[in-house]
Parts: C-alpha cells; sequence; structure tokens
C-alpha cells in the first residue's frame, strides 16, 4: 500500500487488526492508514466491519490481533479514556447530550481534568469554548435546552465538545443519516473547515453522494475485510458501490409502468388528536431522549387519502406526528380518549371502518407493516430468526397442524423465504439479532410481503441498510405496487421518498402542510416545509 | 437441535454435548463448591459436610422418598416462577398462592366432608387450583390495568395469606387433638394415599403421586412453550411487549394468564402436601417453597424440562442439609440457606460467563 497518496508518516497506521465476535470474524485482518489534515471515507454494506474497526480505533472494542500505530508510535487503546488522551473523538450515531441541560452546560459537563467538586459553569471556561466556537464558524444557541433544537445543532455542539477537548482525529458515525438536506449541506462544510483547520476526519457512511463531495481518501470494506484505500477522484460512485456490493447496482430512478387507479384504499379524514397518549411508551421508546417532550407539545390533525397502487411519500423531522400517525393506524383504539369525535373523523380501510377496531382485528387484514424500529417494535431479538418469521402473522391457520404450531412447515417457508430475500446467513435458527442491521430488516419485509398485503405501511424501511439491500426492499415495494397494494412510505430520506413516491406530503408539528405531486418533487423545496422555513 | 453446538463443533476440539453441560449447570456447581468451602470457617472438613449431604439425601429409600417430596413441590414453583418469568412478570408470591391454596382444600374439605369418591377429588382439585390462581390473578390484574408491580404486590399478598392462613388454621379449624397450629385432618375421601403406588416404592417417606402430576405438567408446559399459539404469544408478550402489541398479541391479556397459570401450577405444592401427604394444613409446611422455587426457575434459564433436574437437585440440597444438624456439632440445617444463596450467585456467574464466552450465540432455551 505504498502508494504516493500515503503521507511518508501517516497519523493512523492500522496492520492486520482482526475481531472475532463468538465464531464470526468482525474484522480480518484489516490495514490502512489515515492521513493527517484529511477527509478519510469508510465505506461498505451493513456488518462488512466499518464501524467495528472504529470502535477498535475507539476503544469500545479490543482487537483480537494485529497493531495500531498512532504517529508511528504503536498504542494500546482498551477504553475510550485511553483513546482521549491519543486525542481520538467519536461523535455517535446517537448523540450522547443531555436533553434537559442547555448546549453551553453539555459542553461544559465534559472538560478535561475535572474535579468532582469544581464549579463548573466558571467564566474563563465559558470564554474558551465560545471561542473555539467561532474559530470553526459554528453558531449555537447557547442557553437553548437541547431538547428544543434541532439535529444538525445537536451535532454541532457533540462536535464543540470534541472540539473543546482538542481532539485532533473525529469520527463520525452515519453523522447525515437524521439531517435533512440543507443541514446536510452545512455539515460538509463544516467538514471542510475542520479539514482546513488541520483535523484529521474519519467519515463512516452510506452516502457515496458524500463521499464524492468531501473525502480525500476512501477505504473500502466489504465481509470483515479491507478492500483497499484510494483516492476518491479515482472512483466514481458506481464503482464505489460495485466494490462494495460486489457486483453491479442500478442507480437510476424508479421508472414508472403503472399509475394508482382511483379507489381510495385508505382515508383518514377529521382525525384531530389531543395531546399523545403514548408518550414514554410505545411509539416513543426508541428516539432520542427529549423528543417527547416535544411532542407532547402540539395536537395532531391527520388528513389524507391513499389510492390503490400509489405509494404516498410523508416527509418529515423525525417526532413530528410520524410515530403517531402509525400507531393510530395500528391500534386506533388507544387514542379514542385523544381523539375529538365532534369533528365526524373517519378511518377507513378498503371501504371498512376501523375507527372502532381493536389491533388484532386490524392485523388480521391485509396490512403490512415495517415498523419504525425493527428490534424494538418489528421483532424479538432473542428468539429466533423463523420464531419471528411468523410474529404478527400468528394466528393465521397454515403454520398449525392439528392445532399445534407445526415449526417443520415455518422454518421450511421462512427459509425458502429468506433465501429469495438474499439474507445472510442463510440460516434461519440463529437468534435475531445476530443478524446484521440490513439482514434484519431484509427479514422484517420478506416477512410482511409474503401474505400479499393489500395496504403496506412502510416506516423507514431503509434505515441504517446497505445499498445491496436498499435495492432489493425498493424493488419488492415496487412489485407489491404494481400488483396493486398502496404504500404509505414514511422515511426521513429523502432520496428515497422521490424515488418512490407518487406524492409526497409534508408533517410538521403534527400535521400535513404541504402536498406534491411527482412532477413537483424539489427536494430543497420539501426540505424548506419539513424545517418549517417556509409555510 | 441446538444451533450453537454447529458452531461449537468447528472451532473447539472438546465435545459440544460438555459444553452445552457446562453452560447450563456450572452455576450450580460453583454455588456448591464456595458453599462448601465456608464450613472450613467453622473448621469442618467440607467433603465430609458434602458426604452427610449426600447421605441423607440419598441414604434409603425412605431417605429418597422426603428428597423425590421436596422435589414435587419446587417442581411446581419452578414451574410457577418460570412461566411468569416467560410472561414478563417477576412472580415472588408462589409461596403465598400455594399457602392460599392449600388453605382454600382443607376449608373446603371442612365444609363439604361428605362428597362421595371420585367427585370429592375432582372438588378438591379445582378448589385448591382455583385459590392458587386466584391469588394469582391480583397482582396479574393489578400489573396489567393499574401499573402495580408485581413484585411488590405478590410480596405483600405472601404476608397476606401467611395472615389469613394463621388465624383460619388456629382459631377456626385447628386440630383438636395436637397442640401443634395445625388444622384437623380432612376425610379420606379427599386424600390419596391409600392408592398410591409411587409412595408405596418410597415406605413411610411422604413421596406421593403429585410426583408424577408435576413431571406431567413440566413435559406439557414445555410443549405449550414450543408448540401452541398461546405459547409462543405468551413467549412473545414477555420478550418484548412493544413489538407483540404491533403484532396484535392483547399484552395485558397475556400477562393475566401467565399469572393465572402461575398460581395454578404453585397451588400444585399445596396439593402435595395437603392431598398427597399429610391431610392438613401444619403451618410452615412449605419451607418456603415459593422462594426456593425462583432459584430453581433461574437455574434453568426456565425452561421446564430444566427445572425438573434443577428441583430435584435443590430438593436433594435441601433434605441433605436437614441432617446436619445431628451430624455435625457446627452446622445447622439453616446451611441449605446458605447453599441456596450460594447457587443463586453462582447461576449469575454462570449468566455472565455464558456471556463472556458465548456470545452472540442463543443456545436452547
Amino acid at each position: 500500500m505504498a502508494s504516493s497518496f500515503v503521507q511518508k508518516k501517516p497519523l493512523i497506521e492500522l496492520k492486520q487488526v482482526s475481531k472475532k465476535f463468538g465464531t464470526r470474524w468482525a474484522n480480518e485482518e484489516v490495514s490502512f492508514v489515515v492521513n493527517k489534515g484529511q477527509i478519510h471515507g469508510l465505506i461498505g454494506e451493513n456488518g462488512a466491519g466499518k464501524s467495528t474497526i472504529m470502535k477498535i480505533l475507539f476503544g469500545l472494542y479490543q482487537a483480537d490481533q494485529g497493531d495500531i500505530f498512532i504517529n508511528s508510535a504503536k498504542v494500546n487503546i482498551r477504553s475510550p479514556l485511553d483513546a482521549f488522551k491519543h486525542k481520538i473523538g467519536m461523535v455517535h450515531q446517537h448523540f450522547m447530550l443531555s436533553p434537559a441541560h442547555t448546549a453551553l452546560e453539555n459542553i461544559l459537563l465534559i472538560q478535561d481534568h475535572q474535579r468532582p467538586f469544581e464549579i463548573y459553569s466558571q467564566a474563563t471556561k465559558i470564554e474558551k469554548i465560545k471561542a473555539k466556537a467561532k474559530e470553526f464558524n459554528f453558531e449555537i444557541p447557547w442557553n437553548k435546552k437541547v431538547s428544543e433544537l434541532p439535529v444538525g445543532i445537536q451535532q454541532r455542539i457533540e462536535i464543540l465538545k470534541l472540539l473543546n477537548l482538542e481532539h485532533e482525529i473525529l469520527i463520525f458515525d452515519e453523522p447525515t443519516a437524521v439531517l435533512t438536506p440543507l443541514e446536510i449541506e452545512e455539515f460538509l462544510n463544516q467538514l471542510q473547515q475542520l479539514k482546513q483547520k488541520g483535523k484529521t476526519i474519519i467519515l463512516i457512511t452510506h452516502k457515496l453522494k458524500e463521499v464524492k463531495k468531501v473525502c480525500d481518501l476512501v477505504t473500502v470494506f466489504k465481509k470483515g475485510r479491507c478492500l483497499g484505500t484510494f483516492p476518491t477522484e479515482s472512483l466514481s460512485e458506481a464503482q464505489m458501490a460495485e466494490l462494495m456490493v460486489g457486483r453491479h447496482v442500478a442507480f437510476q430512478k424508479r421508472n414508472f409502468r403503472k399509475f394508482p387507479s382511483a379507489n381510495i384504499l385508505l382515508r383518514l379524514k377529521n382525525i384531530l388528536l389531543k395531546k399523545n397518549p403514548t408518550s414514554g411508551s410505545s411509539s416513543n421508546a426508541f428516539t432520542n431522549e427529549g423528543k417527547t417532550e416535544k411532542e407532547n407539545k402540539f395536537h395532531f390533525n391527520f388528513n389524507f387519502d391513499l389510492l390503490q397502487g400509489e405509494i404516498l411519500g410523508i416527509a418529515g423531522i423525525e417526532g413530528n406526528g410520524q410515530n403517531e400517525l402509525i400507531d393510530f393506524l395500528l391500534n386506533p383504539t388507544k387514542y379514542k380518549r385523544y381523539l375529538d369525535s365532534s369533528q365526524a373523523p373517519e378511518y377507513q380501510l378498503t371501504g371498512d371502518s376501523f375507527l372502532t377496531k381493536s389491533s388484532q382485528k386490524i392485523r388480521e387484514k391485509a396490512l403490512a407493516i415495517f415498523p419504525e424500529d425493527r428490534l424494538h417494535l418489528g421483532s424479538i431479538p432473542s428468539m429466533r430468526a423463523f420464531e419471528n418469521f411468523i410474529l404478527g402473522y400468528q394466528r393465521k391457520r397454515s403454520w398449525q397442524q392439528g392445532g399445534l404450531l407445526s415449526w417443520k412447515k415455518i422454518k421450511e417457508i421462512s427459509q425458502e423465504r429468506f433465501n429469495t430475500f438474499q439474507v445472510e446467513p442463510k440460516i434461519n435458527n440463529l437468534s435475531f439479532n445476530s443478524y446484521s442491521g440490513g439482514n434484519q430488516q431484509k427479514m422484517v419485509v420478506a416477512r410482511e410481503l409474503f401474505h400479499s398485503p393489500d395496504f403496506i405501511l412502510a416506516a423507514h424501511p431503509t434505515r441504517g441498510v446497505d445499498i445491496g439491500a436498499i435495492e432489493l426492499i425498493h424493488e419488492q415495494l415496487i412489485q407489491a405496487q404494481e400488483r396493486g397494494a398502496g404504500i404509505l412510505l414514511i422515511s426521513s430520506e429523502l432520496d428515497e421518498l422521490t424515488k418512490l413516491s407518487d406524492r409526497i406530503l409534508v408533517i410538521r408539528e403534527g400535521k400535513f402542510v404541504k402536498s406534491f405531486i411527482r412532477s413537483e418533487f424539489d427536494e430543497c423545496e420539501i426540505g424548506e416545509y419539513m424545517l418549517g422555513t417556509k409555510e | 437441535m441446538n444451533p450453537s453446538n454447529l458452531f461449537l463443533k468447528k472451532t473447539s476440539h472438546i465435545s459440544s454435548s460438555f459444553l452445552y453441560f457446562l453452560r447450563t449447570s456450572s452455576g450450580f456447581f460453583i454455588g456448591l463448591f464456595f458453599a462448601l468451602l465456608l464450613t472450613l470457617i467453622v473448621g469442618e472438613n467440607p467433603v465430609h459436610i458434602f458426604l452427610i449431604i449426600m447421605k441423607s439425601a440419598f441414604g434409603s429409600a425412605y431417605d429418597l422418598g422426603l428428597t423425590l417430596f421436596y422435589t414435587t413441590s419446587l417442581i411446581f414453583t419452578g414451574l410457577s416462577v418460570a412461566i411468569a418469568f416467560r410472561g414478563g412478570l417477576f412472580n415472588i408470591g408462589a409461596e403465598g398462592q400455594l399457602t392460599m391454596s392449600a388453605l382454600g382444600m382443607v376449608g373446603f374439605a371442612y365444609l363439604f366432608p361428605e362428597i362421595p369418591r371420585p367427585f370429592s377429588y375432582v372438588a378438591i382439585f379445582l378448589v385448591g387450583s382455583l385459590c392458587g390462581a386466584v391469588w394469582a390473578f391480583i397482582p396479574g390484574y393489578l400489573k396489567a390495568f393499574r401499573d402495580s408491580h408485581e413484585v411488590i404486590v405478590t410480596m405483600m399478598l405472601n404476608f397476606v395469606a401467611a395472615g389469613i392462613s394463621s388465624y383460619v388454621i388456629v382459631n377456626v379449624i385447628p386440630n383438636q387433638q395436637s397442640q401443634n397450629p395445625e388444622s384437623f385432618i380432612i376425610s379420606d375421601s379427599f386424600r390419596t394415599n391409600h392408592f398410591d403406588f409411587i409412595n408405596t416404592l418410597f415406605p413411610d417417606s411422604p413421596a406421593n403421586l403429585f410426583l408424577l402430576l408435576a413431571i406431567f405438567t413440566a413435559i406439557m408446559l414445555y410443549l405449550f412453550f414450543e408448540k401452541t399459539l398461546l405459547g409462543y404469544e405468551l413467549k412473545v408478550s414477555g420478550e418484548n411487549p412493544l413489538a407483540a402489541e404491533r403484532a396484535g398479541i392483547p399484552v395485558k391479556k397475556m400477562m393475566i394468564i401467565a399469572m393465572v397459570l402461575s398460581g395454578l401450577f404453585a397451588s400444585g405444592s399445596g396439593m402435595n402436601e395437603v392431598m398427597g401427604f399429610s391431610g392438613q394444613f401444619k403451618m410452615g409446611f412449605s419451607p418456603e417453597f415459593g422462594f426456593i422455587g425462583i432459584a430453581v426457575a433461574l437455574m434453568s434459564n426456565n425452561n421446564p424440562l430444566g427445572i425438573m433436574v434443577s428441583a430435584f437437585l435443590m430438593g436433594a440440597l435441601h433434605k441433605g442439609a436437614s441432617d446436619l444438624d445431628f451430624e455435625t456439632e457446627t452446622i445447622t440445617r439453616d446451611f441449605s440457606k446458605i447453599l441456596q444463596a450460594m447457587i443463586i450467585f453462582g447461576v449469575g456467574f454462570q449468566y455472565y460467563l455464558n456471556k463472556k464466552f458465548f456470545r452472540g450465540e442463543n443456545g436452547s432455551h
């Protein structure tokens, strides 16, 4: 690897690093170098080992074999505290902020050499932090509580925390997954600025567009191994995808073969909900803390029709009512007390009123749900894959033989089904949580589409899923649509929404603020409505 | 059968069944080992103590009979705790449930002594089951619809059950011929001892045919979890109530079902004593079977088949420790409590070891 793009004295050098989980190699003899003052991208499918290697570098995992060198000196990083000593910081996918504290307090709480009884809000420290922010052009509303701030700003606070500790190496794990298009733009500019100030940045991402835009070097991972490091100019997006997946990946937009019919499949009319009854439980259990408070502030108003054979996209920043919408559709009786019945609310699915139906009755309909959080809402992680295959459809007669569940049959059918969906590894008796995220999602999709649903509620169907799986899931959705199914696509990925949807509704603070038809799709405009900068 | 075994074969030359044995029972032996080591403090020889326990537990047909009698009760309470666990609940109340069951049976036999065979058996069996089930329904209902924590409620109901039973036994239906706090002896038409073929194998011991019922119940519960829709739904709502709700499973109903079944199983312990053995409610007839049942369930990771084994081990230790009183000068039968405690620690340690060395592979459950 002594290529010309490697500096004489690289900042970080990983040599033959291996890590084993149980019997599976998460990383196998991974070697690559990171140059000082550059932005270094790590790409690869889910479970390819890019997050694992960074967690080793950050001290969350210990390598089983191999060495790490920083500034040509061999280091032994046993914990994040060790990583701090080597000036390595990591911005995690889920921010480590206290929602009840202000932006400033959050940064003050994490300080070098802090003593237990020290007053944390010393003027000198505050000054230092503000100077730091100015140096890197960070605008932060210092005295607002983190729970009230948008995700983009929260991320900035997270970065500033690391800068304040004088970290030189910043690792970002999927930083743009939660951001809107405008915020992504800003974030990428910030990365460039950090680079100009001499910081070294490692960026784990699925979005090749961003790699192309900001990275100097890119290292490709596949199945726990490192395929090599390349200068970003030398690879096109399609080439990167091909390296990652191992075959050619189609990038074109969806082409329309069939247009939606005029039949209404799902109708929500005048569904006015007072405050959210589920806060703290089901639908919010997985969102960032602090969001629950925000959600409670507004009422909900759901009003739309979904046609047969239509993909209706719901765009919005997370926590603006999407979860309540899903929850309401699946369990309307739970919301009985909160529903304003004076407005003649209607909830019709395939012509039947569902307003007072129990969740069991609704599940018996030909309805599929890709839950917004597959581990908490869509599976039993500790149970085996084939046992998960009947979840939600467990009462179907076809699983039974003489009144008892026939696991043999379920195993066979699910194995066949998983094979069609290319679930890896190709055995179905491992526990659900031992599959990688992308494969878990494939299993959920395989299960939900098995019963030829008329209505598909697809919430974030490709969140945290790699390119190959995204392609497959999108194909399946389009096939279902061509069969005549109606799909409600809830997503925070504008790319995905504009690729698949016939129509997009923008949801903000519990209400639909704008509707776009396919010919009007404009990512920037949609983004503005999502943020509320345009009303 | 066990997928992890397939993996282990690839990586290790040690036979996989030995590893499986280690994963499931190392805790018991670690606990036993350290508990025995403690006897060094008072100057006893741990090997000697161990031999006393073994001899006392298995030394004669009578000893083995007593061990099996304890085993029977512990299978029932173990199953009781296990099904609640599987349903996502921690039933500390098996003790109260078996107490109420026993009290209900004795009370029923007092009120209706004239019922002819075989209806007498059916009736007292139903009454016993019902009392245990109702006593468990209360915390189940409160948990499901009032969000009261089942641990607190079951624990308090244990005290309530103890209070009610001691009042009724001493003041309402006492045994006139005895100075001991115990109830009158129920009529023979409610007792199984005159056709008890198990008991004839272990003469003079309290072992009785409820042992067979316990084994049968354990096997049925195993099949219930593995094969039935209700068992599946119960497991699902216990493991992940949010996903269960999404899957159209009535989670609250499942909680109540789990608790009612739990109480039903605990009742078996009461029947073992009242119908199968003594025919009366003796105060303190249960040396806290309900609590030992927690250890039994934990040891076998709530697997009904494993519970039979762990109940037998705990039954043997309980019986074995009872002879320490007169075989040694320094150690009393209370040593069985130390044994239990150390084994619970050991089981906790076993979970830790399994997590550390067998990460990412779920064994059979």
